[in-house]
């Protein structure tokens, strides 16, 4: 067991490692200049040129950036931003990462909300024309795109109705105001923007939670349970959706690439301060290496999300240990 | 074909995007050129009436033409985008279930990683230092970025498929290996792979919608659905069908190909369990 973590744990660094390698030489090898957007509306001289070449270590060949790329990742320096006049980019990771956690916290729990409710439903009755409904909602749910229904929220929500705020975390007139104040202000501006995160992605979970619960409604276990004379929700909850658990938790992996995804365009049409914008915002200013950075961050959330589910799965379910 | 007809599910889909795919193809019959602007000063943002059924937009072109043609522009994108991630996976799968080993394990090492990187940032990667995107461009790295989940996929059908009778059979007779792969595993991934194929192209139009919302898919004046979405957003209160338009447009696409790839995946799986 503990020998299995371990070579768990060190394929989740190896696959993180070769992840950072792609995603550099992606980025170094495909044409186009990571500096023309400083030097292109203002015509410098080849010194000046070679200078912020030099301070942005681009100067040397591709195989020695790579080198100090690679050592400055896994010393936590994630190189310096060009369009923030060489502000850190950690740093500004670091100021943004609270809001999209917040963001996507909230999604995430609005998202399980609706996906494991809707999915346990069908499950329970399956073929009906309830079921065959919330098939199509859900696949609907899929097939949004998180930009439009984010607009369409925030122009009835928002702008017509007045219900709630269109745009970023807090109102500027509060910053002195007491802390309850703020939080709830706060939470009026996170509604709108998790609600489209949640809505666009709930599909997903709905669908793999129909597919694990139908398997685990046909247990003998399930049906001893219902046999035993035990009420439904009892054996719904207890029995089957337990049984449904393992199945799910493969969705980590499926859950954070399209959070992130979906919080780039949400986060972007509701100016929310967090790392979306921070890329919505890089790739406009054509700024790699911000670009880089919060990309190589979510390969590593990605990476650990998996090897999570991986651990939580093989913990819950303690007869993979006897397979692999 | 029939038996995705018999699905109902199945059959929802292949008649919406049935629908979708003759408004598209009939489009340029019937529809003004999508270019046109006939009337600049007092033709913008109409209302949507007879002679413009969904309306027109801020440059007095009509709705429902820029509609049509970027439906084609994105379908086209798809189509080809498609075809080259589902030939990558297909190939990459074959050769590493079939193969094993080494090669096996180095191959899934890179999918494992790849897969680490949500797709729009492998494209941001990309074409994110490049200051225009040409739309063959445009295909080829959204089809180079979209195979690593089909080649998981074949390559656990082939791993399957191995330990069967007919497989093992065509190996003793000393079949060679090109003969084994593709006669005889490439036509029994046939069915699984038909389902990746209808999914995929729902995920790249929606991506591709993404990347044009984002200013880095199509280019103007090439009308696709991402861009109207990102032009009609300052007239989204005074002009609303501009907006809604695009966007059921991309809903509506999606959601037929994903009813029809997800009755085919039902179609194979119950096929898989009768081989």
């Amino acid at each position: 067991m503990t020998a299995w973590i371990r070579r768990r744990i060190l394929q989740a660094l190896v696959t993180f490692l070769i992840a950072t390698t792609l995603a550099f030489f992606l980025m170094r090898l495909t044409p186009g200049d990571p500096l023309a957007r400083l030097t292109e509306d203002k015509p410098l001289s080849p010194a000046a040129i070679a200078s912020l070449r030099e301070r942005f270590g681009i100067d040397q060949p591709i195989t020695t950036q790579f080198v100090r790329f690679l050592s400055g990742v896994l010393r936590g320096d994630l190189g310096a931003s060009i369009a923030y006049n060489g502000r850190p980019v950690t740093a500004l990771i670091r100021e943004r990462l609270p809001a999209t956690l917040l963001l996507g916290g909230t999604a995430l729990l609005l998202n399980f909300l609706l996906g494991v409710g809707i999915g346990v439903f069908q499950a329970t009755r399956p073929g009906s024309k309830a079921d065959r409904v919330l098939t199509v909602v859900s696949l609907a749910s899929y097939a949004t795109p998180s930009f439009w229904l984010g607009i369409v929220l925030a122009t009835v929500f928002a702008t017509e109705l007045h219900w709630l705020p269109v745009a970023f975390m807090n109102e500027p007139y509060l910053v002195d105001a007491p802390f309850l104040e703020r939080a709830g202000d706060t939470l009026r501006h996170l509604l709108l923007p998790a609600l489209t995160l949640a809505l666009v992605t709930f599909g997903a979970t709905a669908r793999y939670q129909r597919a694990a619960m139908a398997e685990a409604l046909a247990l003998p276990a399930v049906r001893t349970a219902r046999a035993k004379g035990l009420p439904d929700w009892v054996v719904l909850w207890r029995h089957a959706w337990r049984n449904a658990l393992g199945p799910m938790l493969a969705l980590f992996g499926l859950w954070l690439p399209l959070l992130v995804t979906g919080s780039v365009f949400v986060e972007a049409i509701f100016a929310w301060p967090g790392l979306g914008t921070l890329a919505a915002e890089a790739i406009g200013a054509r700024d790699y290496p911000v670009i880089m950075g919060v990309t190589i961050l979510v390969s590593a959330a990605v990476v650990l999300g998996n090897l999570l589910a991986d651990l939580l799965h093989r913990w819950l379910d303690p007869r993979l240990g006897a397979v692999a | 074909m029939s038996a995705l007809w018999r699905d109902p599910a199945g059959r929802l889909g292949v008649i919406l995007f049935g629908v979708l795919l003759a408004l598209a193809a009939l489009a340029p019959l019937v529809l003004p050129d999508p270019r046109a602007q006939p009337d600049i000063t007092h033709g913008t943002l109409l209302a949507p009436s007879l002679a413009h059924l969904l309306g027109t937009d801020h440059d007095s072109r009509d709705v429902l033409s820029r509609l049509a043609s970027g439906g084609r522009v994105s379908l086209s994108i798809a189509t080809g985008a498609v075809a080259l991630s589902i030939t990558l996976g297909a190939l990459v799968g074959l050769v590493a279930g079939y193969a094993g080993g080494r090669t096996d394990a180095i191959l899934m090492r890179l999918v494992d990683a790849a897969l680490a990187i949500p797709r729009l940032f492998l494209l941001l990667l990309i074409v994110g230092v490049m200051q225009r995107v040409p739309l063959g461009v445009l295909i080829v790295t959204i089809g180079a970025t979209g195979w690593f989940g089909t080649s998981r996929l074949v390559r656990a059908e082939v791993l399957r498929l191995c330990t069967m009778d007919f497989v093992r059979g065509a190996e003793a007779l000393g079949a060679p290996r090109r003969r084994i792969v593709f006669r005889h595993l490439l036509p029994n991934v046939a069915g699984p792979l038909a389902a990746a194929t209808t999914l995929a192209v729902g995920d790249v139009v929606l991506l591709e919608a993404g990347l044009s919302f984002l200013g880095l898919g199509v280019q103007p004046p090439t009308p696709s659905w991402g861009g109207m979405i990102f032009d009609a957003k300052p007239y989204i209160v005074t002009a609303p069908w501009i907006s809604i338009a695009p966007g059921v447009a991309i809903l509506l696409t999606v959601l037929s190909v994903n009813l029809i790839g997800e009755a085919l995946e039902r179609i194979a799986g119950r096929e898989g369990l009768v081989a």
